[in-house]
C-alpha cells in the first residue's frame, strides 16, 4: 500500500519480495489435489525462503519456549493475506491507552482519532462489510464501504442464545464483498475456503496491493531475499543487500526504505544488520528490536449443540463476541474477542466416527448428525508486551538454505493471560448449555493456539531508549527508514491485525510523498 | 432424504464396475474381484452409489493382497476402517508413509452433508445464500 501511494505521486518505487508471484487459479488447484489439505497446501514451497507451518515450525522457527511461538506466513508477493479470514477490526481508543487507562502494557504514541481517518481509508481500499453502531466496535466518522454481512443461520441462532445470556454479539466487520461488486472485484459466494485460498478474489489479499502499485509504475523484484541494511555514516540508510535462490548477492540503493517483512522475518534483518555504524543491528540503539513480541494467545472449544445448525455455509469466521473487548478488568487480565467458528467440520468428524468403529447407514447418518451439531468458539487473548519475549537470529548457528540465521524464539505467555483463559473457558461452557450441549461434549484445546498477530519486536513509542520507531513508525535511528508491519504496535488489544497495518500503511505513505515532493 | 439429494453422484456412480480398473480387457476373475470390491466400498460406506474416482482410486491405492481380503470380506478391522477413510476423505493414508489424494469433491463425506454443506472451495449458493435456514435444520 505504501509502494502504490508512493508510485502513484510519480516516485520510482522498488518492491523487493522474497518469493514468487503466484496466481489464484493455480493456488485453488494446487489445494484441491494436495494430499492433507493444511494452510500452506495452495502455496508453493520456496526452498530459498522457508515457510513455518503450524503442524511442523520446528523445520524453520525455533522455539525456545516455554510457549511454543507456533507462526505461520506465506512468502510470495502479496504475503499472509492470501489465507486470512478477512477479520477487519479497528483497535479501541482504549487498546492504545492501555498503560494510563489500565496501569499495564504500554499507551500508544498516538491517540486512535489521529488514525480515525486512516482507518476509513483503509476500509475503503480494502472493501469492509461492517455493522452501523454496534456494541465495542470503534467509533467512527464515516459508514463502513460495505453493509455488515448477513449471519448465517448458525450465528443467527448463537445471537438469539448469547443476547439472552446478556453478550454483545456482532456481524464481524470484514474485508470480503459482501452481495456486491467492489473495486472490481465479485461478491463473496460462500466458497468456505477464505483459509486457506478464496477461489474467486471476493476477499482482500495484498497481492491487490502490490498489482496497484506495479499499475502505477512500480517496479517489482521477486525471489529478492534481504538480509542486510547498509547504514552510511549519517545514520541513513544507503543501500538493501539481498540473495537470489542461487546465493547471488545483489545491492539496491535508494533515498527511502521500508522494511514490510512480517513481524518475525523484518526484525530478524534489522537483527542480521549489523556493521560498524550499527553494532547491534539496525534501528537497535535502544535493544528493543526483537524484543515484546506478542500474538493473541488463543482458546478453541467445540461442543456439539443440540439441535442442528450446519456450520461452514458461508464465510470462516461471520460473528463475534464484543463485550470482553474494554473494561476495568483490564488491569487484571486480558480482553478478549470470541468467535463462532463457521468452518466445515466433516473431515475430523468422519475420521472420528472411523475410528469408533462405525460402519454403513450408522456411519454416514453420524457423520450428518455430529457435524450439523458440531460448534467451535475461538477467543483472542490480548497479550501484554514483555521484553523477555523476543525474536533473533538463532545463537546457535542453525541456518536457513541460503545460510541465512533462522527465527529463534523466546516467548512466555503469562499469567495476565492464563487468568482470561481460564475465564473464557468456564463462559464457553455457560453458552454450550445454552445451546443444549451436554457437559461431556465440550473439549477445550490444551495451552494456547497460535493467531498469527504476529507483533512488538520493532515497537513504536516516544522515547528512543525504549523503542524503535516514531508514531510515524520511522525508525528512531534512521531517518530513511520506515517500517509497516504489526511489529510496530505497543499494543495487540483483543482484535486482528491487518487493517491497523494498513492505516498506518496508508498514512506512512502519505507521509513519505509529503516529504519526498513537499 | 439423502438419496433425494445425490442426483449428481448417483450419475458419476452409474458407470459400469468393469470400468473402473485401469486396462480394459480384465479377466473375468479380476472383473468379479473387483465388482466385490466395489460392493465391500458400498456397504462399508453406507452408500447405495459410489463415485467411479472414489472406488478406481481406493483400488488402485490398496495393495492387492488386501483388495482381495476387502472383496472377499476377509479385511481385518483395522483395514475396513483404512478403506472407510480412504472412501470419505478421498485420499489413501497408510500407517507407514504420506497420504495421496485421488479425489477431492467426490469425498464421501461431502456427500454425506451435501443437501446442507458445499463443499468448500466450490460457490456455495447466491450470495448471503448462508442466512437462509439449511434445508435439515
Ligand atoms: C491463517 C491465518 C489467518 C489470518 N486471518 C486474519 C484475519 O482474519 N484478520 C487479520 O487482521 N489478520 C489475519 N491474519 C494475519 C495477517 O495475515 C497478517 O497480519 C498480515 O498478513 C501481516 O501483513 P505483513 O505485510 O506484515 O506480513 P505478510 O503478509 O507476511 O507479508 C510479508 C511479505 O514480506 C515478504 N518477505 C518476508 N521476508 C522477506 C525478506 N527477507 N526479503 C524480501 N521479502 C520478504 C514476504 O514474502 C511477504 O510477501 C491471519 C494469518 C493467518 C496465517
Ligand atoms: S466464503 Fe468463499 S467467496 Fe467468500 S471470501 Fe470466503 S472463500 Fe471467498
Amino acid at each position: 500500500m505504501v509502494a502504490h501511494r508512493a508510485a502513484q505521486a510519480g516516485l520510482k518505487v522498488s518492491i523487493l519480495c522474497d518469493g514468487p508471484q503466484v496466481q489464484r487459479e493455480d493456488l485453488v488447484d494446487r489445494f484441491r489435489s494436495s494430499d492433507p489439505q493444511t494452510m500452506m497446501s495452495p502455496y508453493p514451497p520456496v526452498p530459498h525462503a522457508p515457510q513455518p507451518q503450524v503442524a511442523r515450525t520446528d523445520d524453520y522457527l525455533i522455539q525456545k519456549g516455554p510457549h511454543a511461538y507456533d507462526q505461520q506466513y506465506i512468502r510470495a508477493v502479496g504475503g499472509t493475506t492470501w489465507h486470512w479470514a478477512a477479520a477487519a477490526w479497528r483497535y479501541l481508543p482504549n487498546d492504545m491507552k492501555l498503560k494510563s487507562r489500565y496501569g499495564v502494557g504500554r499507551d500508544w504514541p498516538l491517540d486512535y482519532w489521529d488514525i480515525e481517518p486512516w482507518y476509513q481509508a483503509a476500509e475503503e481500499e480494502m472493501g469492509v462489510a461492517g455493522p452501523e453502531d454496534a456494541p465495542f466496535d470503534a467509533p467512527r466518522s464515516a459508514p463502513y464501504p460495505m453493509p455488515a454481512a448477513p449471519l448465517s443461520y448458525m450465528d443467527q441462532v448463537f445471537h438469539e442464545k448469547l443476547t439472552a445470556l446478556g453478550y454483545d454479539h456482532v456481524s464481524a466487520p470484514q474485508a470480503r464483498n459482501n452481495q456486491q461488486v467492489y473495486d472490481g472485484r465479485p461478491p463473496c459466494c460462500g466458497n468456505a475456503n477464505c483459509m486457506p485460498i478464496c477461489p474467486i478474489g471476493a476477499q482482500y489479499s495484498g497481492n491487490i496491493a502490490v498489482e496497484k502499485a506495479q499499475a502505477a509504475g512500480a517496479e517489482l523484484i521477486t525471489n529478492a531475499v534481504v538480509h542486510h541494511l547498509e547504514v552510511g555514516d549519517d545514520g541513513e540508510i544507503i543501500a538493501a543487500r539481498y540473495l537470489t535462490p542461487s546465493r547471488e548477492e545483489f545491492r539496491i540503493e535508494a533515498d527511502r526504505f521500508v522494511l514490510a517483512a512480517n513481524g518475525i522475518e523484518g526484525p530478524k534483518i534489522l537483527l542480521m544488520s549489523t556493521q560498524e555504524n550499527a553494532p547491534e543491528g539496525v534501528a537497535n540503539s535502544s535493544d528493543m528490536v526483537g524484543r515484546n513480541l506478542m500474538d493473541h494467545p488463543g482458546t478453541s472449544s467445540s461442543f456439539d449443540s443440540e439441535v442442528p445448525l450446519w456450520p461452514g455455509r458461508g464465510p470462516n469466521v461471520i460473528s463475534a463476541i464484543t463485550s470482553l473487548r474494554d473494561g476495568d478488568f483490564r488491569s487484571e487480565h486480558a480482553a478478549r474477542k470470541l468467535m463462532i467458528l463457521n468452518m466445515n467440520p466433516v473431515e475430523g468428524i468422519a475420521k472420528a466416527a472411523i475410528d469408533e468403529g462405525l460402519t454403513g447407514t450408522e456411519l454416514r447418518e453420524a457423520v450428518r448428525h455430529r457435524t450439523a451439531r458440531r460448534q467451535v468458539i475461538t477467543a483472542f487473548h490480548e497479550q501484554l508486551p514483555d521484553p523477555s519475549n523476543r525474536i533473533r537470529p538463532s545463537t546457535e548457528g542453525k541456518t536457513d538454505r541460503l545460510g541465512l540465521p533462522r527465527p529463534e524464539i523466546h516467548y512466555d505467555v503469562g499469567d495476565y493471560v492464563a487468568r482470561a483463559a481460564e475465564d473464557t473457558r468456564k463462559r464457553v461452557e455457560r453458552i454450550a448449555e445454552t445451546l443444549g450441549a451436554t457437559a461431556s461434549s465440550v473439549e477445550h484445546n490444551e495451552g494456547y493456539l497460535p493467531n498469527n498477530h504476529i507483533t512488538g519486536a520493532t515497537i513504536m513509542g516516544d522515547d528512543p531508549r525504549d523503542s524503535v520507531v516514531d508514531a510515524d513508525c520511522r525508525a528512531h535511528d534512521h531517518p530513511n527508514l520506515w517500517i509497516s508491519s504489526s511489529s510496530t504496535f505497543p499494543s495487540v488489544s483483543s482484535v486482528n491485525v491487518t487493517l491497523t497495518i494498513a492505516a498506518l500503511a496508508l498514512r506512512m505513505g502519505e507521509h513519505i510523498v509529503n516529504e519526498a515532493r513537499p | 432424504m439423502i438419496e433425494t439429494h445425490l442426483s449428481r453422484r448417483l450419475f458419476l456412480g452409474g458407470a459400469s464396475a468393469a470400468a473402473l480398473m485401469p486396462g480394459a480387457a480384465l479377466a473375468q476373475s479380476d472383473g468379479r474381484k473387483t465388482l466385490a470390491f466395489a460392493a465391500t466400498c458400498r456397504e462399508l460406506a453406507g452408500f447405495d452409489t459410489i463415485p467411479n474416482a472414489l472406488v478406481a482410486g481406493a483400488a488402485r491405492a490398496f495393495p492387492d493382497e488386501d483388495r482381495t481380503a476387502l472383496a472377499e470380506k476377509t479385511a481385518s478391522p483395522d483395514l475396513s476402517k483404512s478403506l472407510l477413510k480412504t472412501l470419505y476423505t478421498g485420499m489413501y493414508s497408510p500407517e507407514d508413509g504420506d497420504p495421496t489424494r485421488f479425489a477431492y469433491a467426490e469425498a464421501l463425506m461431502y456427500a454425506a452433508v451435501e443437501d446442507s454443506l458445499n463443499v468448500p472451495s466450490y460457490c456455495g449458493g447466491v450470495p448471503g445464500y448462508w442466512a437462509e435456514k439449511p434445508v435439515s435444520a
